[in-house]
Protein backbone atom coordinates (compact mmCIF):
# COMPACT_ATOMS: atom_id res chain seq x y z
CA UNK A 1 0.00 0.00 0.00
CA UNK A 2 1.96 2.35 -1.20
CA UNK A 3 -0.39 5.47 -0.60
CA UNK A 4 0.11 5.01 3.18
CA UNK A 5 3.48 4.04 3.48
CA UNK A 6 5.05 7.01 4.88
CA UNK A 7 2.83 5.99 8.22
CA UNK A 8 2.75 2.19 8.60
CA UNK A 9 6.53 2.44 8.67
CA UNK A 10 5.99 4.14 11.93
CA UNK A 11 6.50 1.20 14.24
CA UNK A 12 3.12 2.55 16.44
CA UNK A 13 1.23 1.69 13.36
CA UNK A 14 2.51 -1.19 10.53
CA UNK A 15 0.12 -3.12 8.91
CA UNK A 16 -1.26 -3.81 11.53
CA UNK A 17 -2.67 -0.13 12.68
CA UNK A 18 -3.34 0.25 9.04
CA UNK A 19 -5.81 -2.27 8.88
CA UNK A 20 -7.60 -0.65 11.93
CA UNK A 21 -8.13 2.35 9.88
CA UNK A 22 -9.44 0.95 7.03
CA UNK A 23 -11.89 -1.08 9.48
CA UNK A 24 -13.47 1.89 11.25
CA UNK A 25 -16.07 4.03 10.05
CA UNK A 26 -15.73 7.65 11.75
CA UNK A 27 -19.19 10.25 11.38
CA UNK A 28 -17.73 13.89 11.29
CA UNK A 29 -20.84 16.57 12.44
CA UNK A 30 -19.64 19.70 10.86
CA UNK A 31 -18.01 20.17 8.05
CA UNK A 32 -16.90 23.99 8.82
CA UNK A 33 -13.46 25.70 10.47
CA UNK A 34 -12.87 22.38 12.15
CA UNK A 35 -14.68 19.61 10.42
CA UNK A 36 -13.03 20.55 7.11
CA UNK A 37 -9.47 19.99 8.51
CA UNK A 38 -10.57 17.26 10.02
CA UNK A 39 -12.11 15.31 7.25
CA UNK A 40 -8.97 16.50 5.41
CA UNK A 41 -6.38 14.42 7.27
CA UNK A 42 -8.80 11.66 8.25
CA UNK A 43 -9.43 10.69 4.65
CA UNK A 44 -5.59 10.71 3.99
CA UNK A 45 -5.01 8.90 6.81
CA UNK A 46 -7.14 6.12 4.82
CA UNK A 47 -9.95 5.57 7.58
CA UNK A 48 -12.22 3.01 5.73
CA UNK A 49 -15.60 5.08 5.98
CA UNK A 50 -16.19 8.83 6.82
CA UNK A 51 -19.80 9.97 6.98
CA UNK A 52 -20.18 14.08 6.56
CA UNK A 53 -22.98 15.88 8.05
CA UNK A 54 -23.72 19.30 6.98
CA UNK A 55 -26.96 21.14 6.11
CA UNK A 56 -25.03 24.34 5.23
CA UNK A 57 -24.09 25.93 1.84
CA UNK A 58 -20.53 26.87 1.01
CA UNK A 59 -19.99 30.72 1.04
CA UNK A 60 -17.23 32.98 0.48
CA UNK A 61 -16.37 33.81 3.79
CA UNK A 62 -15.95 29.91 4.48
CA UNK A 63 -13.30 30.15 2.16
CA UNK A 64 -10.84 31.72 4.42
CA UNK A 65 -10.58 28.74 6.77
CA UNK A 66 -12.61 25.74 5.34
CA UNK A 67 -10.07 24.66 3.16
CA UNK A 68 -11.77 21.95 1.39
CA UNK A 69 -13.88 24.01 -0.57
CA UNK A 70 -12.78 26.73 -3.09
CA UNK A 71 -14.33 28.38 -6.04
CA UNK A 72 -16.09 25.64 -7.51
CA UNK A 73 -18.04 24.83 -3.95
CA UNK A 74 -19.71 27.85 -4.06
CA UNK A 75 -23.48 27.48 -3.58
CA UNK A 76 -23.13 23.90 -2.56
CA UNK A 77 -24.00 21.98 0.15
CA UNK A 78 -20.82 21.80 2.64
CA UNK A 79 -21.05 17.58 2.78
CA UNK A 80 -21.60 17.05 -0.61
CA UNK A 81 -18.98 19.34 -1.77
CA UNK A 82 -16.69 18.08 1.13
CA UNK A 83 -17.17 14.69 -0.08
CA UNK A 84 -16.39 15.48 -3.77
CA UNK A 85 -13.11 17.04 -3.04
CA UNK A 86 -12.32 14.01 -1.01
CA UNK A 87 -12.77 11.72 -3.01
CA UNK A 88 -9.90 13.15 -5.32
CA UNK A 89 -7.62 13.43 -2.45
CA UNK A 90 -8.33 9.78 -1.98
CA UNK A 91 -10.89 7.27 -3.74
CA UNK A 92 -9.97 4.49 -1.93
CA UNK A 93 -12.14 4.63 1.21
CA UNK A 94 -16.30 4.91 1.45
CA UNK A 95 -17.76 8.37 2.05
CA UNK A 96 -21.26 8.88 3.05
CA UNK A 97 -22.58 12.85 2.97
CA UNK A 98 -25.78 13.50 4.49
CA UNK A 99 -27.41 17.11 3.49
CA UNK A 100 -28.86 18.50 6.11
CA UNK A 101 -28.35 19.25 10.12
CA UNK A 102 -28.23 16.85 12.89
CA UNK A 103 -31.51 17.00 14.51
CA UNK A 104 -33.29 15.16 17.30
CA UNK A 105 -35.39 13.61 14.72
CA UNK A 106 -32.57 11.74 13.01
CA UNK A 107 -29.54 11.80 15.25
CA UNK A 108 -29.63 8.44 16.25
CA UNK A 109 -30.05 6.72 13.18
CA UNK A 110 -27.28 8.92 11.36
CA UNK A 111 -24.72 8.04 14.02
CA UNK A 112 -25.60 4.65 14.93
CA UNK A 113 -23.23 2.29 13.49
CA UNK A 114 -19.87 4.15 13.95
CA UNK A 115 -16.94 3.75 16.10
CA UNK A 116 -16.43 7.30 16.58
CA UNK A 117 -17.69 10.72 16.71
CA UNK A 118 -16.20 14.17 15.97
CA UNK A 119 -17.88 17.40 16.71
CA UNK A 120 -17.06 19.80 14.71
CA UNK A 121 -20.22 22.03 14.75
CA UNK A 122 -20.64 25.23 16.07
CA UNK A 123 -23.54 25.34 18.85
CA UNK A 124 -24.21 24.68 21.78
CA UNK A 125 -27.47 22.72 20.73
CA UNK A 126 -25.81 20.77 18.71
CA UNK A 127 -23.23 19.49 21.01
CA UNK A 128 -25.75 18.66 24.11
CA UNK A 129 -27.35 16.80 21.34
CA UNK A 130 -23.96 14.96 20.00
CA UNK A 131 -23.46 14.28 23.75
CA UNK A 132 -26.88 12.79 24.44
CA UNK A 133 -26.74 10.50 21.72
CA UNK A 134 -23.23 9.08 22.06
CA UNK A 135 -23.68 8.60 25.49
CA UNK A 136 -26.99 6.30 24.56
CA UNK A 137 -25.17 4.30 21.70
CA UNK A 138 -22.35 3.78 23.83
CA UNK A 139 -19.83 6.10 21.15
CA UNK A 140 -16.83 8.01 22.10
CA UNK A 141 -16.88 11.08 20.32
CA UNK A 142 -14.50 14.07 20.15
CA UNK A 143 -15.11 17.45 20.56
CA UNK A 144 -13.69 20.76 20.15
CA UNK A 145 -14.46 24.26 19.52
CA UNK A 146 -12.73 28.01 18.70
CA UNK A 147 -12.88 30.98 20.47
CA UNK A 148 -11.08 33.64 18.34
CA UNK A 149 -7.38 32.81 19.03
CA UNK A 150 -8.19 30.02 21.42
CA UNK A 151 -9.50 26.20 21.31
CA UNK A 152 -10.64 23.34 23.21
CA UNK A 153 -10.68 19.75 22.25
CA UNK A 154 -11.60 16.12 24.39
CA UNK A 155 -12.13 12.75 24.06
CA UNK A 156 -15.56 11.84 25.71
CA UNK A 157 -17.04 8.99 26.43
CA UNK A 158 -14.48 6.70 25.72
CA UNK A 159 -14.38 3.36 28.52
CA UNK A 160 -16.61 4.96 31.12
CA UNK A 161 -15.02 7.91 30.58
CA UNK A 162 -16.61 11.81 31.01
CA UNK A 163 -18.89 13.10 28.69
CA UNK A 164 -19.33 16.71 27.58
CA UNK A 165 -22.66 17.55 29.85
CA UNK A 166 -19.81 16.18 32.33
CA UNK A 167 -17.54 18.85 31.38
CA UNK A 168 -19.80 21.70 31.13
CA UNK A 169 -23.03 20.84 32.80
CA UNK A 170 -24.55 24.08 33.14
CA UNK A 171 -26.57 25.87 30.32
CA UNK A 172 -24.35 28.30 28.80
CA UNK A 173 -25.93 31.88 28.54
CA UNK A 174 -25.93 33.69 25.01
CA UNK A 175 -22.64 36.19 26.22
CA UNK A 176 -20.57 33.10 26.86
CA UNK A 177 -19.48 32.34 23.66
CA UNK A 178 -20.54 33.95 20.73
CA UNK A 179 -19.85 32.33 17.15
CA UNK A 180 -17.08 32.73 14.85
CA UNK A 181 -19.22 34.83 12.70
CA UNK A 182 -19.99 37.17 15.52
CA UNK A 183 -15.96 37.45 16.37
CA UNK A 184 -14.39 36.50 14.07
CA UNK A 185 -11.67 33.65 14.26
CA UNK A 186 -7.93 33.03 11.97
CA UNK A 187 -8.12 30.26 9.60
CA UNK A 188 -4.67 28.67 10.90
CA UNK A 189 -6.40 28.66 14.62
CA UNK A 190 -9.26 26.86 13.07
CA UNK A 191 -6.78 24.28 11.40
CA UNK A 192 -4.86 23.65 14.48
CA UNK A 193 -7.75 22.99 16.87
CA UNK A 194 -9.67 20.62 13.91
CA UNK A 195 -6.08 18.73 13.08
CA UNK A 196 -5.68 17.89 17.06
CA UNK A 197 -9.27 16.48 17.02
CA UNK A 198 -8.08 14.39 13.46
CA UNK A 199 -4.69 13.86 15.13
CA UNK A 200 -6.85 12.18 18.70
CA UNK A 201 -9.22 10.70 16.32
CA UNK A 202 -6.09 8.74 14.28
CA UNK A 203 -4.62 7.83 17.99
CA UNK A 204 -7.92 6.69 19.30
CA UNK A 205 -8.67 4.63 16.30
CA UNK A 206 -4.88 3.55 16.53
CA UNK A 207 -4.99 1.82 19.76
CA UNK A 208 -2.09 4.94 20.81
CA UNK A 209 -2.41 6.76 24.09
CA UNK A 210 -4.78 9.35 24.19
CA UNK A 211 -3.90 12.45 26.15
CA UNK A 212 -7.59 14.23 25.48
CA UNK A 213 -9.17 11.25 27.17
CA UNK A 214 -11.29 12.59 29.78
CA UNK A 215 -9.24 15.96 29.86
CA UNK A 216 -9.90 19.33 27.99
CA UNK A 217 -7.09 20.21 25.97
CA UNK A 218 -7.18 24.09 26.32
CA UNK A 219 -4.90 25.67 23.56
CA UNK A 220 -4.14 29.42 23.22
CA UNK A 221 -2.62 30.02 19.95
CA UNK A 222 -1.31 33.60 20.20
CA UNK A 223 0.73 32.35 23.27
CA UNK A 224 1.64 28.96 22.09
CA UNK A 225 0.35 27.82 25.56
CA UNK A 226 -1.62 24.34 26.11
CA UNK A 227 -3.04 22.87 29.18
CA UNK A 228 -4.85 19.79 29.97
CA UNK A 229 -7.23 19.94 32.53
CA UNK A 230 -8.28 16.83 33.81
CA UNK A 231 -12.36 16.55 34.66
CA UNK A 232 -14.60 13.35 36.10
CA UNK A 233 -17.39 11.49 34.90
CA UNK A 234 -20.62 13.08 36.56
CA UNK A 235 -23.21 10.08 37.22
CA UNK A 236 -26.27 13.05 37.50
CA UNK A 237 -24.98 14.28 33.90
CA UNK A 238 -24.52 10.60 32.30
CA UNK A 239 -28.11 9.93 33.89
CA UNK A 240 -29.82 13.19 32.22
CA UNK A 241 -27.93 12.12 29.13
CA UNK A 242 -29.23 8.63 29.05
CA UNK A 243 -32.86 10.01 29.84
CA UNK A 244 -32.65 12.55 27.07
CA UNK A 245 -31.53 9.93 24.41
CA UNK A 246 -34.82 7.31 25.75
CA UNK A 247 -37.11 10.59 25.02
CA UNK A 248 -35.92 11.61 21.96
CA UNK A 249 -36.89 13.20 19.20
CA UNK A 250 -38.50 14.80 21.99
CA UNK A 251 -35.95 16.82 23.91
CA UNK A 252 -35.80 21.05 22.93
CA UNK A 253 -31.88 21.16 22.40
CA UNK A 254 -32.52 25.29 22.11
CA UNK A 255 -32.92 25.31 25.93
CA UNK A 256 -29.34 24.43 25.89
CA UNK A 257 -28.63 27.76 25.22
CA UNK A 258 -30.04 31.39 26.42
CA UNK A 259 -31.71 31.15 29.64
CA UNK A 260 -29.77 35.00 29.41
CA UNK A 261 -29.87 37.65 31.30
CA UNK A 262 -29.50 40.21 28.13
CA UNK A 263 -32.18 40.25 25.10
CA UNK A 264 -31.33 41.96 22.46
CA UNK A 265 -33.40 44.79 20.71
CA UNK A 266 -34.50 42.04 18.03
CA UNK A 267 -35.49 39.90 20.99
CA UNK A 268 -37.82 42.41 22.53
CA UNK A 269 -39.26 43.48 19.50
CA UNK A 270 -40.48 40.08 18.57
CA UNK A 271 -42.10 39.57 21.40
CA UNK A 272 -46.02 38.31 21.93
CA UNK A 273 -45.77 37.83 25.54
CA UNK A 274 -46.55 41.24 27.43
CA UNK A 275 -43.02 42.38 28.55
CA UNK A 276 -43.04 44.87 31.29
CA UNK A 277 -40.59 47.66 30.38
CA UNK A 278 -38.49 49.36 33.22
CA UNK A 279 -36.09 52.39 32.35
CA UNK A 280 -34.02 52.00 35.36
CA UNK A 281 -31.63 55.53 34.59
CA UNK A 282 -31.43 58.13 37.15
CA UNK A 283 -33.03 60.42 35.33
CA UNK A 284 -34.69 60.20 32.07
CA UNK A 285 -33.10 62.86 30.28
CA UNK A 286 -34.56 61.90 27.12
CA UNK A 287 -38.08 60.33 26.71
CA UNK A 288 -37.84 56.52 25.96
CA UNK A 289 -39.19 55.70 22.72
CA UNK A 290 -41.93 52.88 24.28
CA UNK A 291 -44.08 53.02 26.72
CA UNK A 292 -42.54 51.78 29.98
CA UNK A 293 -42.15 52.70 34.24
CA UNK A 294 -39.08 54.46 35.38
CA UNK A 295 -37.26 53.37 38.54
CA UNK A 296 -34.33 54.78 39.42
CA UNK A 297 -31.54 51.67 39.34
CA UNK A 298 -30.67 53.02 42.78
CA UNK A 299 -34.25 52.81 44.34
CA UNK A 300 -35.11 49.90 42.47
CA UNK A 301 -35.89 46.82 45.23
CA UNK A 302 -37.06 43.38 43.94
CA UNK A 303 -40.50 43.90 45.45
CA UNK A 304 -41.14 46.78 43.19
CA UNK A 305 -41.56 44.18 40.34
CA UNK A 306 -43.76 41.67 39.42
CA UNK A 307 -42.33 37.81 39.62
CA UNK A 308 -44.93 36.91 37.39
CA UNK A 309 -44.06 38.11 34.40
CA UNK A 310 -40.92 39.34 32.12
CA UNK A 311 -39.16 41.96 32.94
CA UNK A 312 -37.08 44.45 31.15
CA UNK A 313 -34.77 46.59 32.54
CA UNK A 314 -33.44 49.39 30.45
CA UNK A 315 -30.49 51.72 31.19
CA UNK A 316 -28.76 53.90 28.49
CA UNK A 317 -26.46 51.96 26.79
CA UNK A 318 -27.18 48.04 28.85
CA UNK A 319 -24.53 48.00 31.49
CA UNK A 320 -26.64 49.33 34.53
CA UNK A 321 -29.42 47.65 33.75
CA UNK A 322 -27.45 44.16 33.83
CA UNK A 323 -25.58 44.85 36.56
CA UNK A 324 -29.20 45.24 38.53
CA UNK A 325 -30.56 42.39 36.44
CA UNK A 326 -27.61 40.15 38.27
CA UNK A 327 -29.06 41.58 41.54
CA UNK A 328 -32.62 41.43 41.26
CA UNK A 329 -31.66 37.64 39.96
CA UNK A 330 -29.60 37.14 43.08
CA UNK A 331 -32.74 38.43 45.15
CA UNK A 332 -34.71 35.56 43.75
CA UNK A 333 -36.49 37.70 40.48
CA UNK A 334 -36.36 34.64 37.65
CA UNK A 335 -37.81 36.64 35.09
CA UNK A 336 -35.55 39.91 34.94
CA UNK A 337 -33.85 41.06 32.14
CA UNK A 338 -31.46 43.48 30.69
CA UNK A 339 -31.90 44.79 27.63
CA UNK A 340 -28.35 44.88 26.03
CA UNK A 341 -26.86 48.48 24.22
CA UNK A 342 -29.88 49.89 26.56
CA UNK A 343 -32.53 52.47 24.98
CA UNK A 344 -29.16 53.89 22.22
CA UNK A 345 -29.57 50.00 20.43
CA UNK A 346 -33.52 49.58 20.94
CA UNK A 347 -34.07 52.77 19.39
CA UNK A 348 -31.74 52.40 16.43
CA UNK A 349 -33.33 48.61 16.00
CA UNK A 350 -36.51 50.00 15.86
CA UNK A 351 -35.86 53.32 13.61
CA UNK A 352 -34.05 50.50 11.28
CA UNK A 353 -37.53 48.93 10.36
CA UNK A 354 -37.39 45.51 13.23
CA UNK A 355 -39.85 47.31 15.03
CA UNK A 356 -42.58 45.45 13.81
CA UNK A 357 -46.52 46.32 16.09
CA UNK A 358 -47.08 48.56 18.91
CA UNK A 359 -45.95 47.79 22.14
CA UNK A 360 -48.92 45.90 23.75
CA UNK B 1 -2.07 32.79 43.01
CA UNK B 2 -2.21 33.09 39.42
CA UNK B 3 -5.75 33.54 37.92
CA UNK B 4 -5.83 32.78 34.06
CA UNK B 5 -8.71 34.04 32.65
CA UNK B 6 -10.47 32.39 28.61
CA UNK B 7 -12.28 32.92 26.35
CA UNK B 8 -15.13 35.59 26.40
CA UNK B 9 -14.29 36.32 30.37
CA UNK B 10 -11.70 38.05 29.41
CA UNK B 11 -14.29 40.80 28.71
CA UNK B 12 -15.03 40.51 32.42
CA UNK B 13 -11.42 40.73 33.89
CA UNK B 14 -7.89 39.58 32.96
CA UNK B 15 -5.12 37.06 33.94
CA UNK B 16 -3.66 38.19 37.19
CA UNK B 17 -1.36 37.46 40.41
CA UNK B 18 -3.69 37.38 43.23
CA UNK B 19 -1.93 37.52 46.29
CA UNK B 20 -3.51 35.42 49.15
CA UNK B 21 -3.26 36.72 52.92
CA UNK B 22 -4.42 33.41 54.56
CA UNK B 23 -5.40 30.15 52.81
CA UNK B 24 -9.28 30.27 51.53
CA UNK B 25 -11.38 27.56 49.55
CA UNK B 26 -12.17 27.94 45.66
CA UNK B 27 -15.86 28.60 46.78
CA UNK B 28 -14.87 31.38 49.34
CA UNK B 29 -12.47 33.08 46.37
CA UNK B 30 -14.98 32.76 43.51
CA UNK B 31 -17.62 34.35 45.69
CA UNK B 32 -15.73 37.34 46.74
CA UNK B 33 -14.36 37.34 42.71
CA UNK B 34 -18.16 37.43 41.85
CA UNK B 35 -18.67 40.59 43.93
CA UNK B 36 -15.95 42.40 42.58
CA UNK B 37 -16.83 41.56 38.75
CA UNK B 38 -20.85 40.67 38.83
CA UNK B 39 -20.87 40.50 35.24
CA UNK B 40 -19.09 37.27 35.92
CA UNK B 41 -22.51 35.96 36.78
CA UNK B 42 -23.72 36.14 32.96
CA UNK B 43 -21.53 33.69 32.29
CA UNK B 44 -21.38 30.06 32.40
CA UNK B 45 -17.65 28.47 32.93
CA UNK B 46 -15.63 25.91 34.99
CA UNK B 47 -12.92 26.59 37.74
CA UNK B 48 -10.10 24.30 37.40
CA UNK B 49 -7.19 24.75 39.91
CA UNK B 50 -3.70 23.56 38.93
CA UNK B 51 -5.31 21.76 35.64
CA UNK B 52 -7.91 19.49 37.65
CA UNK B 53 -11.57 20.80 37.56
CA UNK B 54 -11.62 22.36 41.33
CA UNK B 55 -14.37 21.65 44.02
CA UNK B 56 -15.89 24.54 46.61
CA UNK B 57 -13.75 23.31 49.40
CA UNK B 58 -10.64 22.99 47.76
CA UNK B 59 -8.01 25.17 49.95
CA UNK B 60 -5.97 27.68 47.47
CA UNK B 61 -2.42 28.30 48.34
CA UNK B 62 0.23 30.83 46.93
CA UNK B 63 1.98 28.38 44.22
CA UNK B 64 -1.72 27.17 42.99
CA UNK B 65 -2.99 28.24 39.21
CA UNK B 66 -7.37 28.91 39.01
CA UNK B 67 -8.28 28.99 35.41
CA UNK B 68 -11.72 30.27 34.39
CA UNK B 69 -12.74 28.16 32.00
CA UNK B 70 -15.65 29.02 29.57
CA UNK B 71 -17.40 26.26 26.80
CA UNK B 72 -16.33 27.66 23.57
CA UNK B 73 -18.60 27.25 20.82
CA UNK B 74 -17.24 28.39 17.36
CA UNK B 75 -16.72 25.71 14.88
Amino acid sequence: MERYARQMILPEIGSAGQEKLAAARVAVVGAGGLGCPVLQYLAAAGVGELTIIDGDRVQKSNLQRQILFGASSLGQNKARAAAARLKDLNGEIQYRAVDGFLLPGMAIETLRGHDLVIDATDNFATRYLINDVCVGLGLPFIIGALDRFQGQMALCNHNGGPSYRCLFPDRPTAETAPSCGEQGILGSVAGLVGLAQANEALKYLLGLNCSADGRLWFFDALTLQARTISFKADEKQLALARENFKRLPDVDYSLECGGSLEWTAGMFLQREKETVLVDVRESATTPPPFPCRHIPGSRLRAEMLPAESDVLLVCAHGLSSLRLAVLLREQGLERVYSLKGGWTKLSGEAASGGYVAANK
Amino acid sequence: MKVRVFGALTQVLQDREQPLEHPLTVGEFMKRLREEHPRLNAYTFRVALNQKMAADDDILHEEDELALLPPFAGG
